[in-house]
């Protein structure tokens, strides 16, 4: 008896508790699902008719005042209008009104995934004493989960997007609209186009093949493929791709690239590339090599220079380094130069990107933070050796190598080929690694 | 008879069931028990649903690798992929026998350590309690990856890590092999020191209430000191042990910090590298399979130990009887183990907090030579070529206010924990061998297995609508002592359940004959008695809480920022030592806490405090 009453009353319990908590647990749907709350109007008969008579009411002031471009829910279409974005965005801005928008709004909240971030966010007060800048450092993941997580559920809280995380963005974000483009008409002509898809980027960096400069007068390869050569198997250190979505990333950025992998291939092999059954092109080949020649896996990236590049080493190994590291070669502290002239390019240009995110409570401070950052003064904690400016006409940070050389000799990081391929370039690099 | 018309039986039978029934809901483990399911519902059994929703419901990101899929529908895509697919063994079999190993290695590790100087400290005449105490806690105050970290300095093998060689190789020429540079052994030994602190807290506080008076008979007895030990003693410790069995298995089962740092060179994965692996990547179908699968095996040897320790449950050792608390004597074994404790506390707790201490007055990162000392990261003015300008952490704003939240969470969070907790204890043992507390026993421990940052991504799904009258707690200060509460749950409930087993159920009874109702009860006799759980628990979530951060870091805003968020902020760019005085003004904190909570143990049992110190 006493076993079936507290059945009874957890089953009942728990069911009741089922059916309150419900509606929290948010769909994976889109917010379109919210609508069918429509139970009410079969029990009342003449509700059902009224908006038969108000229909033609609610589309009078449609006509009048502007048609829902977006296609995406009023509430959202409306604050696109208003804030000319997406659809509604014209390309030139009224500065003046905005600065005061932005003043009227006193605050933003920046998601960033640079601890540079809070700098720039207090030359911006200074300028804009108005306007309280809380800049938020979260990492490069926890802003895309945040972000993703605010959307879904509705709670719009942070104003701009100022991080990397480019596949997401160019294969979720951007076209579901949980974040806006904007590119300042100040800017908008200088910056090539290329630099501002999906959303404008806000500073560039590069990944490149690199070796020990105690232990060699030059780069000990010349051709991409010597790397999967038997002579530097499980001697070449990498970050983790495993742990670091965007090491996978770049290293896929050559996989893209089959036809150049190709040529470099018969460069180096004097033949065509023999592929195998699961490498449909070069560049999955290279990648599969690649993999079998057993890199070594390093947690982080300071990790992976004091491998292949800490003074006074004997033995000799390549790494995949970044040329934003530099400064520590002339301050003595590693020893390492970059493979430029390796066949067919020296490694992967990254992008990090800034835009608004959507249904922003404060778009006008988010309007002039863009437009402050993409000023030489607002994007200065970041312009040192290794990061460079997506807009040409500003010089390289000083003693840096010409933006053309480095952009010159690296490919782009493929957002939409990363964000298309990722979950299988990650099972096929674990499934051949070492192997 | 006949007077009785059929339906007038059934009516008084009915009536008499009725009676029982609110009898029996109104005892008071029965009704508390009650309302701990229905918190644990909504904390726990909703998140987890949730997350089992998401492996089985086709996600946006799934349409990618299942393109004639659409939107929202059912798929097993990702439980075939990573149970039976071409990646299965890698992804998912491979890393779940290493984390198994790892995760018995490294508690049988801590089982000993733990054990022993719970031991040593409360039941013999060492020296210098206090201080163990203190120092005992300071590796889990500490980074996880502390230890690894210290490990890899010493044992490092240039052939998995390149760069110079370690101190072993370097003094000796030898280079180290490979199984005792990387892989299982040194995460073992790392994780297994980092999280002796369980065992530690839950078996000095189980041996603080054991009446020793029990193990004074054996002596009389003429059994051996060993004997007494192992037949006296530790049966009386066994919940706790168990106790500690769960906590240092499970965390060991989720931790990433050691796994990364001398796992991932030589390809040494673990269900929770995996896991973040794939959240990383956004593919949470298969991050959640990762999860649930974890989730399984632990509970899975949650319900061994339950088998084992509830088949002999009464261990009932704060009786109606006066006791003392005799301490043994070492003799010649004193300096033997003063020695030992030296050693081992010395490599664990003062070696890396110096080492981190240390680092913090660097100017640049691995240069130990004098002409590198500043005190820049601590007091130094904005300079843009040092720390990308970032002013020295005395004198930045943000930590002030990111201290105050992070103590303020972690008081709110450990008290409203250190309640929920010995209400559970309560509820599960004297409940126990009913269903209801077997039920409330699985639940209170599952939120310790759901990795902290699915807890966060739930959370934010869960809390930005109003919820269950609750209004949307999404920015507030609030959701973060609530979620810290159910992530710490577990922690309150074992330490609850493990000071619980061992008050005797004669002395409420008496009481209750006495005419105490049960708010009397739990007041004069069950709390005072359990009160050092009840401060273990709320320390070990004051601890925990104050050094969280994957748990919290989707959840906090920049107005409720804590520190450990802080720590995370100044890693990201490289600013090692800044992040590494972050740590230090964290453990400074948490030894104060520590310092402070200690001290309200003397309230209750004052013999048994008398013994600690």
């Amino acid at each position: 008896m006493r076993k079936i009453s507290l059945f009874l009353l957890i089953i009942i319990a728990i069911s009741m508790l089922a059916a309150c908590a419900q509606p929290a647990v948010p769909d994976v749907v889109e917010p379109v699902v919210e609508e069918p709350v429509v139970e009410e109007p079969v029990v009342e008969e003449p509700v059902v008719e009224e908006p038969v008579v108000e229909e033609p009411v609610v589309e009078e002031p449609a006509e009048e005042v502007v048609e829902n471009l977006s296609g995406y829910d009023d509430a959202k279409d409306e604050w696109l209008r208003v804030n000319q974005l997406g659809p509604y965005d014209t390309g030139e801005q009224d500065w003046d009104a905005i600065e005061a928008a932005a003043k009227a709004e006193g605050l933003l909240l920046v998601y960033a995934n640079s601890s540079k971030t809070p700098s720039a966010a207090e030359a911006f007060m200074e300028l804009y004493p108005e306007i309280e800048v809380q800049a938020f450092d979260l990492g490069g993941d926890d802003v895309t989960l945040k972000t993703r997580e605010e959307q879904k559920a509705g709670a719009f809280t942070g104003d701009v997007w100022h991080s990397s995380g480019g596949p997401v963005l160019k294969g979720e974000f951007v076209p579901n609209g949980y974040v806006w483009k904007f590119v300042p008409d100040t800017v908008a002509d200088d910056i090539p186009d290329y630099f501002q898809d999906p959303i404008l980027v806000a500073r560039l960096g590069s990944q490149t093949w690199a070796y020990n400069s105690e232990l060699n007068d030059t780069c000990p390869i010349t051709n991409i493929w010597e790397l999967t050569e038997p002579q530097w198997h499980s001697k070449i250190f990498i970050e983790d791709p495993l742990n670091d979505a965007s090491t996978l990333g770049k290293l896929m950025t050559f996989v893209y690239h089959a036809d150049e992998m190709a040529e470099s291939y018969k460069e180096f092999y004097g033949t065509d590339p023999v592929l195998d059954d699961d490498t449909p092109d070069a560049g999955w080949l290279w990648f599969k090599r690649l993999a079998q020649n057993n890199p070594i896996p390093q947690p982080g990236g300071d990790e992976v220079n004091n491998a292949f590049a800490t003074p006074g080493m004997t033995e000799n190994y390549l790494a995949f380094g970044s040329y934003g590291k530099y400064p520590a070669v002339l301050d003595g502290d590693l020893a390492f130069e970059l493979c430029w002239d390796l066949e067919p390019v020296a490694g992967v240009a990254t992008q990090s990107y800034i835009g608004i995110l959507n249904q922003a409570r404060h778009p006008n401070a988010a309007k002039l933070w863009i437009k402050f950052i993409t000023t030489l003064e607002g994007s200065k904690p970041w312009y040192k050796m290794g990061t460079y400016l997506p807009n040409p006409t500003y010089d390289p940070p000083k003693d840096s190598l010409p933006f053309d050389i480095v952009i010159g000799s690296t490919w782009p990081f493929d957002d939409g080929f990363v964000w298309d391929n990722i979950i299988q370039a990650r099972d096929f690099y674990l499934i051949n690694l070492g192997r | 008879m006949s007077t009785y018309s059929l339906a007038e039986a059934q009516d008084s039978l009915w009536l008499a069931r009725l009676r029982r029934f609110f009898r029996w809901l109104t005892t008071p483990y029965v009704f508390l028990s009650l309302i701990m399911v229905v918190v644990m519902f909504y904390l726990v059994i909703i998140p987890l649903w949730s997350m089992f929703v998401t492996t089985i419901t086709v996600s946006e990101l799934d349409l990618r690798v299942i393109p004639e899929a659409s939107l929202g529908d059912m798929t097993s895509y990702h439980w075939r992929r990573m149970l039976i697919g071409q990646i299965a063994k890698i992804m998912t079999y491979e890393p779940l026998v290493n984390s198994l190993v790892i995760s018995l290695g490294a508690t049988f590790l801590a089982l000993i350590m733990g054990g022993g100087m719970a031991w040593l400290v409360v039941r013999t005449d060492i020296p210098g309690k206090e201080i163990i105490h203190m120092l005992a806690t300071v590796p889990y105050i500490m980074p996880s990856w502390t230890i690894s970290l210290a490990w890899k300095v010493i044992f490092k093998s240039t052939s998995v890590s390149g760069g110079v060689p370690g101190l072993l190789q370097f003094f000796t020429g030898i280079a180290p092999p490979i199984w005792l540079s990387n892989g299982a052994l040194p995460i073992i030994i790392a994780c297994g020191l980092h999280y002796y602190t369980f065992y530690f807290l839950f078996v000095s506080a189980a041996l603080l209430s054991i009446d020793s008076s029990l193990e004074e008979a054996g002596d009389l007895a003429g059994a051996s000191r060993g004997r007494i030990l192992r037949k006296i003693t530790f049966p009386l410790v066994l919940p706790a042990i168990a106790s500690g069995f769960i906590m240092t298995f499970s965390k060991t089962m989720g931790t990433f910090g050691g796994p990364n740092v001398l796992g991932v060179p030589v390809g040494y994965y673990t269900l929770s590298t995996m896991l973040r692996s794939n959240m990383g990547i956004g593919n949470y179908g298969d991050g959640f399979v990762t999860a649930i699968v974890l989730i399984l095996f632990s509970m899975t040897t949650v319900m061994i130990n339950q088998k084992l320790i509830g088949t002999r449950r009464s261990y009932e050792t704060i009786g109606g009887r006066g006791f003392m608390a005799q301490k043994m004597k070492l003799r010649g074994w004193r300096p033997v183990f003063i020695v030992l404790i030296v050693i081992v506390q010395f490599s664990i707790a003062i070696l890396p907090l110096a080492v981190l201490i240390y680092s913090t007055f660097m100017l640049r990162s691995g240069n130990y030579s004098l002409s590198n000392f500043t005190l820049h990261h601590w007091i130094g003015q904005s300079d843009l070529s040092i720390n990308q300008g970032d002013p020295g952490i005395l004198l930045n704003k943000a930590i002030y206010r990111a201290a105050w939240n992070s103590i303020r969470l972690s008081l709110w969070a450990s008290f409203i924990g250190g309640v929920i907790g010995v209400i559970l204890g309560y509820a599960i043992v004297k409940g126990r061998g009913t269903r209801l507390s077997k039920i409330v026993e699985q639940l209170a421990f599952i939120p310790y297995l759901i990795p902290g940052i699915a807890f966060g991504a739930v959370y934010i799904s869960m809390f930005t609508k109003s919820f269950f009258g609750l209004p949307p707690l999404y920015g507030t200060f609030a959701l973060l002592v609530v979620v810290s509460v159910a992530k710490h749950i577990p922690h309150s409930s074992r330490t609850g359940v493990s000071s619980m087993m061992q008050v005797g159920s004669e002395l409420e009874e008496a009481a209750a004959i006495s005419g105490a109702n049960a708010w009397q009860r739990f007041k004069r006799i069950i709390f005072p008695l359990t009160s050092p759980g009840f401060v273990s628990a709320f320390l070990l979530n004051f601890i925990t809480t104050m050094r969280e951060l994957s748990l919290i870091i989707l959840l906090v805003t920049p107005a409720t920022a804590v520190l450990s968020s802080m720590t995370m902020r100044y890693i990201e760019n490289g600013n090692e030592q800044q992040a590494n005085a972050v740590i230090i003004v964290l453990i400074v904190l948490v030894l104060i806490g520590n310092a402070i909570i200690s001290r309200f143990r003397g309230g209750s049992l004052k013999k048994g405090l008398e013994s600690s110190k």
